[in-house]
């Protein structure tokens, strides 16, 4: 259902808000309860962040002091508001698995399993039990509803955009989902709150990881993930220094790997988890001609229909987004399996760390097509 | 309409206790003036004390002390200089914590276990105690469970073996709710709560029996007997005068009200629903107090669902933020994590009517049902 075909006023479901304390979610919730939804605002109890932080809390989202907010929020909207405790959850589906993924030499993307694990899978069960069909959020998405399905469409702001992390989204899911921030850009959704008076209208934004305050690679140490010292090699297998553990990098990074002595910047160029060797090279060293792509979720109905008849392999010119933070390059994909995929560079090209998700989007660069997650290269 | 089945949270006025407070605000000054504004409120102090030792069956020689509410009289009594203690595994969490610090600065802590029912027996207390034991503290009704001790005759096996031991109960649930008569019970001192019975919030007592000498816990002023510095919260004692009052005049009324609510409602959700147990049916209870196992639901989530329909209940374990904690009363009673998560607790006023059993019945039915097949599909 997206939020601009709106069901007459009696008919609109109940929705649960997830409400993080920050002024998307608070605007996403104002913007419901404008439009006459009845609305439950539920904040998630992720983690201990008085056990596992170190630093100081209120550097991330989701900490006591933001629960604190949410709730002033819903008061002020005059809708109910609960917490709701998914630690366990969030320790098995997110945690662990980050630090798993990083135990391997791959680089996670927590934000994607949180989305897909605990918001629209956990999260919804819980609505449902509160009576609540539907479930609204705080991203920066769009969804559309077509002849043949449910769209998902980049939001408007494409600074802010975040459907990247929404590839895991189901038809039904996004049946029953609203993103109403989408429809804006932030500076809106400020002046938005602003003009609500809403509590959070000047709150900074959130960054990176949630659950983490402060340095990642020391809280994968600090719980468990951690690998010891080993050494940089050069892709000939010559040793050119000693790293604090093979969890602290990324494939492109280029920053913080304090090696002198190269004429031209050096790059991460491979991570091997056995040996706990991090390979570095050129920018050169980076390119691929494509790469592999697994764990596939299809998203677009005209995918899903192509890939329900089981007519592979096919092939499409897409928009291929490997970070967050990457504008998208055109591609070739080419479907072996309703798991798997390849991706040949068409134009240009951007370095991918295996374990990071693929999202392709159609070649507007604005509906979601599928995406999953960056195989390991093959060496 | 919403329904409160929440009393033991907190017993919202009577309608009538709040025409008695609006009239009370203008006429009253600060009672240690001494001019006829203080000597009002002097007066209305006065009559509130007598109406608390009228309700509670306190002797004239006993002081009742004007408190903030049973956290502050529980932790008037439990401080240094006792040496030795032995608290109930069951008390509230404001006699547990005020017993821990005693105990991390020295002294000897003993818990006195429970039986499954959540009653505390003879046998455990006499367990319990040992020559040193030098104070002892039984809640005389559980807040979860509604399980009763029999206070008289745990006092009186403490008594002789422990003669010179003080005896406090935490009676903060059970006054309004059956009748009670400190100097009947034995004890040295008890603890009430204005708001379980229909007063305001921040306002309680201690009350003390003749001749036993505690220390204040707030000095600077010679209000309460010097026992309770600063000036005395008027309307809040007021509040509890007039609660006191109201419920004596009708506390057997009231009492069989409330235990026939909770009868039927037991009755109907146990003939309705399968996998639903009561929590210390074996013990005498409060009359309006039921704590449930509902099988295959998550307590928590329960208190949100029904209040989503105007019902309001509570999961045992009270918590705004956070991560809620499982019940340490049902644990003590043996009782598993996983099922103590599973469980609610109602509790209802005796100005309730026996039409709202079937709301409540058929919410707490739905909503569980729900729970049972979300999780069956996963």
């Amino acid at each position: 259902m997206g939020v601009v075909d709106l069901a007459p006023l009696s008919e609109r479901p109940s929705v649960v808000v997830a409400m993080s304390g920050g002024v998307d979610s608070s605007v996403a919730a104002y913007l419901l309860a404008k439009q006459g939804y009845p609305l439950v605002g539920v904040s998630m109890q992720v983690w201990d962040y008085k056990q596992n932080s170190a630093e100081n809390s209120r550097a991330t989202c989701c900490s006591p002091a933001d629960f604190c907010d949410a709730r002033m929020v819903a008061d002020a909207l005059d809708i109910p508001f609960y917490v709701v405790d998914f630690e366990a959850m969030f320790q098995q589906e997110v945690i662990q698995r980050f630090v798993d993924t990083y135990k391997q030499g791959l680089t996670p993307n927590p934000c994607i399993d949180c989305n897909s694990r605990v918001k629209f899978r956990e999260l919804r069960n819980r609505a449902l039990t509160f009576g609540c069909g539907v479930v609204a959020t705080g991203h920066y998405a769009r969804i559309r509803k077509g002849a043949a399905g449910y769209h998902l469409l980049r939001g408007v702001d494409r600074n802010k955009d975040q459907s990247y992390f929404l590839y895991t989204c189901r038809q039904e899911e996004l049946e029953q989902t609203l993103f109403p921030v989408g429809e804006y850009t932030k500076p809106q959704i400020r002046e938005i709150a602003r003009e609500a008076g809403l509590s959070t209208a000047q709150k900074p934004e959130s960054q990176d990881i949630c659950f983490v305050a402060g340095s990642v690679q020391d809280f994968v140490t600090r719980i468990g993930g951690g690998r010891g010292k080993g050494n940089f090699i050069t892709k000939n297998g010559e040793k050119v220094g000693e790293h604090e553990g093979v969890h602290r990098f990324t494939v492109g990074q280029r920053r913080g790997l304090h090696l002198g002595g190269s004429a031209e910047p050096l790059y991460v160029v491979g991570l091997n988890a056995e040996t706990n060797e991090v390979v570095v090279g050129s920018r050169s060293d980076l390119e691929r001609d494509g790469f592999s792509v697994e764990e596939m979720h299809w998203v677009s109905p005209e995918l899903l229909r192509v890939v329900s008849g089981k007519t592979f392999p096919f092939e499409r010119d897409v928009i291929v987004q490997v970070r967050s933070r990457h504008d998208g390059n055109r591609a070739r994909m080419t479907a072996h399996s309703p798991q798997c995929v390849t991706v040949t560079w068409t134009d240009g090209w951007a370095p991918v760390s295996p374990g990071q998700a693929a999202v392709m989007y159609d070649l507007n660069n604005e509906e979601l097509l599928c995406g999953g997650r960056i195989a390991a290269h093959r060496t | 309409m919403i329904i409160d089945l929440d009393a033991n949270s907190t017993y919202l006025p009577s309608e009538e206790i709040q025409e008695v407070m609006k009239l009370a605000w203008r006429r009253l000054g600060n009672p240690s003036s001494l001019h006829r504004g203080g000597q009002r409120a002097r007066a209305e102090i006065e009559r509130a004390r007598e109406a608390v030792r009228y309700l509670v069956g306190a002797e004239k020689g006993d002081l009742v002390v004007f408190t903030s509410g049973a956290t502050e009289s529980n932790n008037m009594v439990l401080r240094a200089p006792w040496r030795s203690l032995a608290v109930s595994a069951t008390e509230h969490p404001c006699v547990l914590g005020p017993a821990r610090r005693v105990a991390s600065a020295g002294a000897e802590l003993r818990i006195i276990p429970v039986n499954e029912d959540g009653e505390v027996k003879t046998s455990h207390l006499e367990e319990a105690l040992s020559r040193h034991t030098d104070f002892i503290s039984i809640m005389a009704a559980n807040n979860e469970t509604g399980a009763i001790n029999d206070i008289h005759e745990l006092a009186r096996v403490a008594r002789s073996a422990c003669p010179g031991a003080h005896i406090h109960t935490d009676a903060a649930q059970i006054v309004g709710k059956e009748s009670i008569s400190f100097a009947a019970l034995g004890v040295d001192s008890m603890t009430i709560s204005g708001h379980k019975f229909g007063a305001l919030s921040g306002v309680g007592a201690l009350i003390i029996r003749e001749g036993i000498q505690l220390e204040p816990l707030l000095v600077g002023g010679v209000q309460e007997s010097k026992l309770r510095g600063g000036t005395e919260n008027v309307m809040g004692i007021i509040s509890l005068g007039v609660a006191a009052q109201a419920v004596r005049e009708t506390l057997s009324v009231r009492a069989s009200t409330m235990s026939e609510l909770r009868n039927c409602f037991e009755d109907s959700l146990l003939t309705t629903l399968a996998g639903v147990e009561i929590n210390a049916k074996g013990a005498q209870r409060l009359p309006n107090t039921s704590n449930i196992f509902l099988a295959g639901s998550r307590g928590d989530d329960l208190v949100i669902a029904l209040d989503r329909e105007g019902i309001l209940v509570s999961s045992g374990a009270a918590c705004s933020s956070g991560k809620p904690e499982p019940s340490h009363v049902l644990m003590a009673m043996g009782q598993s994590e996983e099922r103590v998560r599973s469980t609610i607790r109602v509790s209802f006023r005796a100005d309730q009517s026996k039409e709202i059993v079937p709301r409540a019945v058929s919410a707490i039915v739905g909503a569980v049902s729900r729970m049972r097949s979300a999780t069956s599909e996963n």
